[in-house]
């Protein structure tokens, strides 16, 4: 089963002319033709029609980009996932050699409470200068 | 119990985030963040198993904990493979995405 992307061979309704010029106007942009399988089909135009995108052609693009943009950033996500792996079992490698260097909770917990009064100092600054504007 | 034992990594990461929520967000958002550390703790503390190996050795594997939802954090830690865990070494916090060490935290998502 053939489809072309922009309404399926039927007769171009107004959204699809629009799109069509606008495809024209824009070098970058071609008409492309490909086989689609008629229930994928249905459900690119009930998307459409359920997102008030004029065209099933405009529903096909937004789809096509955003699961593209998905792929692109479950790859670099696997990626930075396989680095922070590499970089965690060089320690534990360390430590299995004998690196027994360890710091302390206390340092934690001395952050926080340093931060805690930071936090207070800026909302305090703030309402000084709210009260003074 | 085993004994949660911090890498300088691990304690490094962990305040410099503290430190950014201090120039930039409010009091609410630090308390999130420290009780998020606190729980992944007790996780890790009372069922270290339960993080997925990730790489192994004949002597030390190495598991990951998430923090819990929403906070896009992940703890790396390690332990001897032995029938009774004595002790955890923490060695990583990242952001979900994170690739690098030196990154700014404002730079979401990373």
């Amino acid at each position: 089963m053939g489809k072309g992307i922009d309404n399926g061979g039927r007769k171009p309704t107004r959204e699809t002319a629009r799109s069509r010029k606008a495809a024209v106007a824009d070098p970058a942009t071609r008409t492309r033709s490909f086989p689609c399988p008629d229930d994928l089909w249905t459900e690119v135009e009930s998307f459409a029609a359920e997102r008030g995108l004029g065209s099933p052609a405009a529903a096909a693009r937004l789809l096509l980009r955003s699961a593209l943009g998905i792929e692109r950033r479950v790859r670099e996500l696997q990626a930075a996932r396989d680095w922070q792996i590499e970089q965690a079992w060089s320690d534990v490698q360390a430590i299995a050699a004998g690196d027994r260097t360890f710091g302390s909770w206390d340092e934690i917990e001395q952050a926080a409470e340093r931060a805690r009064l930071r936090i207070r100092e800026r909302a305090a600054a703030q309402q000084r200068v709210a009260a003074n504007a | 119990m085993p004994v949660l034992l911090p890498r300088p990594a691990f304690i490094r990461a962990v305040n410099e985030r503290i430190a950014w929520l201090a120039e930039h967000r409010d009091e609410e958002q630090l308390d999130n963040f420290l009780s998020g550390l606190a729980e992944v703790r007790r996780r890790i503390e009372q069922s270290h198993g339960a993080g997925p190996p990730l790489k192994w050795s004949d002597t030390h594997v190495l598991r990951m904990r998430l923090f819990p939802r929403p906070l896009p954090y992940l703890v790396y830690y390690g332990h001897p493979r032995a029938q009774t865990v004595t002790e955890i070494y923490l060695v990583r916090l990242y952001g979900s995405g994170q690739d690098r060490e030196d990154f700014d935290m404002s730079e979401w998502p990373w």
